[in-house]
């Protein structure tokens, strides 16, 4: 029953003021790795004593087995050279047009007012639904994946990089101006510089983008590759190598990420 | 006497710009009316007014970077169409490029003129010895406080070693201390080097302490007020500042000054050298001129 207080109104008891909780540091590196281990601890005792069907959920044991005799008989090594090859291809283009493309959106306004709703339309377009007309167009060769790749990661890319250029800071602009720069005076001394750090997220999200794509253009345009090898394991039931390819991505993606984030800062040191 | 008539720089001749009044509109609002001044090379002149006078509008004008729609301005006899190596500008943010160290900033003007590399590198090491910013060199932007930052705006000017140097409110961020240590930096390069100089500020006192011509805006159109002999020798000491000749004039000027921003159009009689006063014969309101 509700009980009245000195100030008449019914209440129950009064909850505890929220604090925020704060840990150090080394707290965080222990309960981190804790959740990590735990996970994979309790993975492997469901799957060794049966509760998961080793067959279907795999377990840590096996995919290391796994990992160690897909390494011993080269396949590992062939399948991730072959995705190394086909994302580095791809996101190279990607970078190089994308970078280009963005500069002439983002600077020239005429050919933005004409190009921008095709931009829009293909970046709002998920691209894995092009997937059939490129095999149709390019086959499933090489060339088309890396076409897959490409269509993924540009558009972050030129997308970020126009609106870095085009955002400009108009002051800076005005005082370019005031000391006779040139259009690709201004363009080339004070708009790009600026845009920098737009490029940067571009960049990265089209890192992002070009992983993805060479997943899917391995696993839909050609089974070559880590995603290939995911793609007939799970076919075949082999779930320890499935798991091995995820996890062989999901590193990569760390790997690009924290090299990525490192550039970042290096470039961002001015604007302390 | 005035100076203007030995050996007029600029010739600022019934100058005036209009703006549209609205999006799409057809009604023009006029910003600068018939402006006209002479201005001696050499001399310093500075530049008051309320706010909405056109103060910026004319340092834009003058600095190439506006068009104007009717009169002309002239620089030794030829026209200005656009910006151009004989102005530099010194604008009141010291928008430096953040991602250029000073000197590669203090270089800009030089690089966008391309000017002979070895030639630009000594400028810019004189420019910014000249504004005490030696050892700052490789230095950005962001290590360095706000005075600073502004003496490195003021060296980027100083290498073009341009005849016309514009400035717009350039000390008007800064604190009182350094400002006063600014101005005396600024008066003692430009006696040096000779520039002539259109300098716009709110500080009536800065504006007497630095002139040779004080000339007043007033608002809504922007015209030529009144234009002030400032009449105290160079060099000048700080001490000038709280003499009873330099307060009359500040006082003066800043009466004039508050008439002319609650737009009361009586000129008064009083102390002082003075050029011409015009007296308009219309209220001055904004004025729409339908085309």
């Amino acid at each position: 029953m509700a009980t009245t207080t000195t100030q008449g109104v019914a209440s129950r008891r009064r909850p505890r003021p929220y604090v925020r909780v704060e840990i150090s540091s080394r707290q965080r590196l222990f309960l981190g790795t804790a959740g990590v281990v735990g996970v994979l601890a309790i993975w492997q005792i469901a799957s060794s004593t049966g509760i998961l069907s080793p067959t279907l959920a795999s377990s840590p044991e096996q995919m290391w087995q796994a990992a160690v005799s897909l390494t011993k008989s080269g396949v590992l090594g062939a399948a991730a050279l072959s995705s190394a090859q086909l994302f580095i291809t791809g996101f190279a283009i990607a970078a190089v047009a994308g970078i280009i493309l963005g500069i002439v959106l983002g600077w020239f306004t005429r050919v933005a007012a004409v190009l921008n709703p095709w931009v829009s339309i293909l970046y709002a377009t998920p691209r894995i639904a092009f997937v059939p007309l490129i095999i149709v167009w390019a086959g499933i060769g090489f060339r088309a994946q890396v076409v897959m790749v490409v269509l993924n990661a540009i558009f972050p890319i030129i997308v970020n990089v126009a609106a870095g250029v085009h955002n400009s800071d108009r002051q800076l602009l005005r005082v370019a101006r005031s000391f006779n720069a040139g259009t690709f005076d201004v363009l080339r001394s004070v708009a790009l510089p600026g845009a920098v750090p737009f490029i940067i997220t571009g960049v990265r999200q089209g890192m992002m983008m070009a992983l993805v794509g060479t997943v899917v253009a391995e696993y839909f345009v050609g089974n070559t590759g880590i995603g290939g090898l995911i793609f007939t394991a799970g076919v075949t039931l082999d779930t320890a190598t499935a798991f091995v390819g995820a996890a062989i991505f999901a590193i990569a993606a760390l790997i690009l990420s924290a090299i990525l984030g490192a550039t970042e800062s290096r470039v961002n040191r001015w604007r302390s | 006497m005035s100076t203007t008539e030995r050996d007029p720089l600029l010739r600022i001749n019934k100058l005036g710009k209009t703006y549209p009044a609205a999006r799409g509109s057809t009604d023009r609002v006029v910003i600068l009316k018939d402006i006209e001044l002479d201005i001696a090379r050499g001399e310093f002149i500075t530049v008051i007014g309320p706010s909405g006078c056109g103060k910026t509008t004319l340092m834009d004008c003058v600095a190439g970077l506006t068009k104007y729609d009717s009169g002309s301005i002239e620089i030794d006899g030829s026209r200005v169409e656009g910006p151009g190596p004989d102005r530099a500008v010194v604008f009141q943010q010291s928008s430096l490029l953040p991602w250029r160290t000073i000197e590669r900033n203090v270089a800009y003007g030089g690089e966008m003129l391309r000017w002979d590399k070895t030639v630009l590198r000594q400028r810019v090491q004189e420019a910014i010895d000249v504004v005490g910013l030696g050892g700052y060199e490789k230095h950005h932007p962001h290590q360095l406080s706000g005075g600073m930052q502004q003496r490195a705006n003021l060296a980027r000017a100083l290498v073009l070693d341009a005849p016309v140097v514009l400035m717009d409110e350039p000390f008007g961020a800064l604190d009182a201390m350094t400002k006063k240590t600014m101005q005396d930096e600024l008066l003692a390069v430009s006696a040096r080097i000779g520039s002539t100089v259109i300098f716009i500020t709110h500080d009536i006192e800065e504006a007497v302490y630095l002139g040779d011509r004080v000339v007043l805006l007033r608002p809504r159109p922007g015209e030529v007020d009144t234009v002030y002999d400032v009449p105290f020798a160079r060099p000048r000491p700080r001490e000038l500042v709280d003499s009873p000749e330099f307060r009359a004039l500040t006082s003066e000027l800043s009466h004039r000054l508050q008439e002319v921003a609650s737009r009361r159009t009586t000129s008064d009689g009083g102390p002082g050298n003075r050029e011409e006063a015009s007296i308009p014969d219309n209220p001055i309101n904004a004025r729409i001129e339908k085309p």
